[in-house]
């Protein structure tokens, strides 16, 4: 009996640690899935997409902002299923929805993720999520925003105190890496930001030009540089200026806004900080006529989990909020819809007025921006100082 | 009915002339602390062990979206990021200076904490300091908040115009501090210093109070000097208390997040956990992964050298007899300013921080002191402008909703690992088995090593799916239970370990003789003795529960927000004054607790260091 009982226990301890061993693998082990099923809508019936999403079950939203949930509330409202909105940050919506589709066990049916170098070279290709874009809207969509859909794209301005000066104190973005604004641009720290990296990648890819120009129309003469694009060697020169790095839009539009500073500094700020003017008295001011944009609008990409089980209904929502209604919550505060033809209510930043002058992002650089993104962590590190 | 099983188990006190290996093997695994302790190293190994492994592999495995860089498809071995860490361009910035900012700074907060925590807990333990009981409750405070509202108060005082926005308090009253002072390594190791000079102060006063008198004694009568017998006598007697604080200092200031955050960035000044931050903000797991294994390395790295000092120490401390009674130094005409600088200590480390906290909650504009700038609004008012949180602090519904979240929650969690602390301690002290004991005590030592940023990603991944029969506990409170158990296991096993050492085993064997189970026995006699140590083991899980922040802030979601990541929301949102606010209550929570625990079990937070 004795033999028995000790082999019994060896028995247990042996399979509770390999069980251990096996769970730690598959913390960090993704398993690859198949390729990614291709979708595409020609003969569109808003009428039976909806007949069909409400014989389906209840869903879930994953959304960067808390105004996900007022979203999902409207949408119940419409169409009397049940939409759960869950405030998620584009790192651990990306982490829900690997883990969730590898488990089999799809919670978040409708993902908006700000991070679409991660949608477009992670989740899309393993077929976690599935782009669709509704048959219907698609003409007012531009082609750079469907692969995956953006739902909406979020301006940030270059941004002056409106107490200190009469008119914005920079007419060109490379005045900022001149040393009349040596310590005097809030920037946030570009090393823990992918946005911002992002940012760089797309400037280096579709915007070269225009900041060549501009570096001529600033300092009279063609730029030099051994670095690949006009935008890396921008990049070089601002992370030399010593910036005044932030952890946020929010602390940036304090360093610029706060009252009683004789010399403060500009800074790229997201166009929802405005509201700090009525809510905290901060002087802001857009930047106008800022060579060659006065600010950039990055996307957040729209994409429904491809496990879901109730595809219908989250295909419904992804078309509620391209129109005026499901998108409202949102743009009020000027983020904008990737729908054109929906019309910008009016808000703090003026972001309606701006529509044209703001740097866009284009979805065919999504891969070299994922590639790139530690060459310019690197770059920014090495050149300051 | 309990008739039937002690048949089996009294063999475990019986003597036997048998001493074959298989006679022994049966011994251990009818020990009930054998059983027990297999029971617990699967808990601990689902807890603590899984989630560590899975992040330690993450550093040589490829990730998931790292295929094209590595070369190699996800889940394969590469060695893409360790050359990336130790040997790419960047090296330097990402590691090493951090790796060497992050030791100095570590050593000079704890070199200082020693040199401050050491005289006072000798003034507040062997001499005739005026009101020195009031003391050695009152200094410990600041062990009780969380170290980043120091980082907060630090700001509002000292920042100066290199940040632009705001002016600080100094700079409305005339002087602008100049940059070494307002950000980079000097506020961080003043904060250091200040954050655990109380745990000096209660590892000390602790040790002082148990050491035997007779030494000091017998020097007394040899005709040594007071400073003699400091030097000579008493110091090295404190040599392992002194140690052990030294390197669990060190091991969390390497940790430590929030503080170098707050106040590096603005200076360029990076420390490893501010690199970890970075390189998990951007998914780049595996360069993360990298950075966690070196600071988990460093932080055992300098508990083995502790262990190794400790074993040489304890041949020389086991020679003492019973600790008698000893008597206490008069200061006669130091009294007065060494009461000055104990008074100076408290007013540095907790009024400062403390009022200016509080001062910034009443103040519509930081640093403007004239009275119509003085409001409760931010407290006790309604429809303030600010829109994302309009309603005073005491009066929102989701201050209270993230009270009771933290009170049950962390309640839960502290219990759990106090109950988890004494079970350890139950198998480590009786188990006859050695292994089992030595490999929980290391096992429920390692959360104390691994960063808590890294640590919730590893239970972010481990736990966001369902994994065999346990479902998935991402979003739920569950998952913040689990985390806020492993986390402080650490404290909780060495406090059960020390309370079961100090429980004879006398009356459990007696309960067995008389045929009581070992369930019973567990119930009616081992858990009533040591009630007052599962207070004190519950305690200090609380109160480093309470204010913990980086352990929870990826894994709260809006339906189990907390107060801690609460306050982080505010910050995000800019709105200092309820955010500071929702500090201040946390505090008072921590300090209620404390109190509380204080007056009903008579336990105190010195006992749950163990």
């Amino acid at each position: 009996m004795s033999t028995t009982s000790t082999h019994r226990w060896t028995t247990v301890v042996g399979l509770g640690l390999s069980a251990l061993l096996f769970t730690g693998c598959a913390g960090q082990a993704p398993a690859a899935t198949t390729a990614p099923v291709a979708q595409s809508a020609e003969d569109f019936d808003l009428d039976q997409l909806i007949s069909a999403a409400k014989a389906e079950g209840p869903i879930t939203i994953y959304d960067s902002t808390s105004k996900v949930e007022d979203m999902a509330a409207a949408f119940t409202k419409a169409y009397g299923i049940k939409a759960t909105g869950v405030k998620t940050d584009a790192a651990e919506a990306i982490e829900k929805v690997t883990r969730e589709a590898q488990a089999g066990n799809v919670v978040g049916d409708v993902v908006a993720i700000s991070d679409l170098p991660a949608v477009k070279n992670q989740l899309l290709p393993n077929n976690f999520v599935t782009n669709w874009v509704p048959a219907d809207l698609a003409p007012n969509i531009d082609a750079s925003m469907q692969e995956p859909l953006v739902m909406i794209t979020d301006p940030s301005f270059w941004t002056y105190n409106t107490e200190a000066f009469n008119t914005c104190p920079a007419t060109n973005i490379w005045d900022f890496t001149t040393e009349k604004f040596t310590k005097k641009v809030a920037f946030q720290d570009p090393v823990g930001d992918n946005g911002a990296l992002d940012w760089y990648s797309q400037m280096a890819q579709f915007g070269d030009q225009q900041l060549r120009d501009a570096y001529k129309e600033a300092f009279g003469e063609d730029l030099v540089t051994d670095k690949d694009s006009a935008a890396a060697e921008w990049v070089s020169r601002m992370a030399a200026n010593q910036p005044i790095l932030t952890k946020s839009s929010e602390e940036a539009s304090e360093a610029v806004g706060a009252g009683g500073q004789d010399d403060p500094p500009m800074a790229l700020m997201s166009s929802a900080k405005y509201r700090n003017i009525e809510e905290k008295g901060y002087s802001l001011g857009v930047c106008e006529g800022l060579v060659p944009w006065v600010g950039k609008a990055s996307p957040k990409s729209l994409t429904i989990a491809s496990g879901s089980k109730s595809p219908n209904a989250a295909k419904l929502f992804v078309h509620f909020v391209l129109t005026q209604e499901g998108i409202e919550p949102q743009i009020s505060d000027g983020k904008i819809s990737a729908n054109s033809s929906i019309k910008q209510p009016e808000d703090a930043a003026h972001v309606g007025k701006h529509l044209n002058e703001i740097f866009q992002f284009d979805n065919a650089g999504l891969e070299t921006d994922w590639a790139s993104r530690e060459i310019w962590q690197d770059l920014w590190r090495t050149s300051a100082k | 009915m309990a008739l039937l099983t002690p048949q089996r188990e009294r063999s475990t006190s019986a003597k036997s002339t048998q001493d074959s290996p298989r006679y022994r093997a049966r011994i251990i695994l009818r020990h009930p602390a054998t059983l027990l302790g297999v029971l617990l190293l699967l808990i601990f190994g689902y807890l603590i062990l899984a989630p560590v492994i899975s992040l330690l592999l993450g550093a040589i495995q490829v990730g998931f979206g790292d295929e094209a860089k590595a070369g190699a498809s996800a889940g394969t071995l590469t060695g893409y990021y360790l050359d990336r860490v130790f040997s790419s361009p960047v090296s330097d910035i990402i590691f090493y200076t951090p790796l060497l900012n992050t030791l100095w700074v570590s050593l000079c907060s704890m070199l200082i904490a020693l040199a401050v925590g050491v005289p006072v807990a000798w003034l507040l333990v062997r001499t005739d300091l005026p009101a020195r009981r009031w003391f050695a409750s009152a200094l410990i405070v600041p062990y009780m908040l969380p170290a980043w509202t120091f980082a907060l108060a630090w700001t509002t005082i000292f920042r100066n115009r290199s940040n632009a926005g705001q002016q600080g308090w100094m700079e409305t009253l005339g002087w602008e501090p100049p940059n070494w002072l307002a950000y980079g390594p000097v506020p961080i190791i003043v904060i250091f210093s200040l954050h655990f000079t109380p745990f000096v102060i209660l590892l000390v006063s602790n040790a002082l109070k148990n050491l035997p008198g007779q030494l000091d004694e017998a020097a007394r009568i040899s005709g040594a000097s007071a400073q003699q017998r400091w030097w000579r006598v008493t110091l090295p007697l404190l040599r392992p208390a002194l140690l052990s604080a030294a390197t669990l200092m060190f091991a969390k200031a390497i940790g430590e997040f929030g503080v170098a955050y707050v106040l590096g960035l603005p200076a360029g000044f990076q420390v490893l956990s501010t690199t970890l931050h970075q390189s998990i903000s951007t998914q780049q797991s595996g360069i993360a992964a990298v950075i966690a294994a070196v600071m988990v390395a460093l932080g055992g790295i300098s508990l083995m050298v502790d262990l190794r000092f400790l074993r040489e120490a304890q041949r020389f401390t086991t020679l003492n007899g019973k600790a008698t009674l000893t008597q206490t130094e008069p200061l006669i005409r130091w009294r007065i300013p060494a009461l000055a600088v104990v008074s100076l200590l408290f007013t540095i480390s907790v009024l400062i921080p403390l009022g200016t906290l509080v001062l910034s909650t009443v103040m519509r504009v930081p640093g403007d002191f004239s009275v119509q700038n003085f409001t409760a609004d931010y407290w006790i008012g309604h429809d303030l402008p600010t829109v994302g949180f309009s309603q005073g602090v005491l009066v929102s519904a989701a201050t209270w909703r993230a009270v009771w979240n933290t009170v049950w929650m962390v309640g839960l969690a502290a219990l759990c690992t106090g109950l988890l602390g004494l079970l350890v301690g139950y198998v480590v002290v009786r188990s006859p088995l050695r292994q089992l004991g030595t490999a929980l005590r290391v096992i429920t030592f390692m959360p104390y090593l691994v960063p808590g940023l890294a640590f919730a990603v590893a239970y972010l991944s481990l736990f966001a799916v369902p994994r065999g029969p346990i479902p998935a506990l991402y979003g739920t409170a569950t998952i913040l239970i689990l985390i806020m158990i492993a986390d402080e296991m650490p404290f909780a096993s060495r406090a059960g370990v020390t309370a079961m050492m100090q429980l004879g085993a006398e009356s459990e064997e007696a309960a067995q003789s008389l045929g009581a189970r070992f369930g019973y026995r567990l119930r009616t006699v081992i858990l009533p003795m040591v009630r007052s140590s599962l207070a004190s083991a519950t305690l200090l899980p609380f109160v480093s529960g309470v204010q913990g922040l980086s352990l929870v802030i990826i894994l709260a979601t809006p339906g189990t927000e907390l107060m801690t990541t609460l306050s982080m929301t505010l910050i995000d949102f800019g709105y200092s004054h309820a955010a500071n606010a929702v500090v201040v209550m946390i505090c008072a929570i921590a300090l209620l607790g404390t109190w509380a625990t204080q007056k009903l079990f008579r336990s105190n937070l010195a006992d749950s260091l163990g």
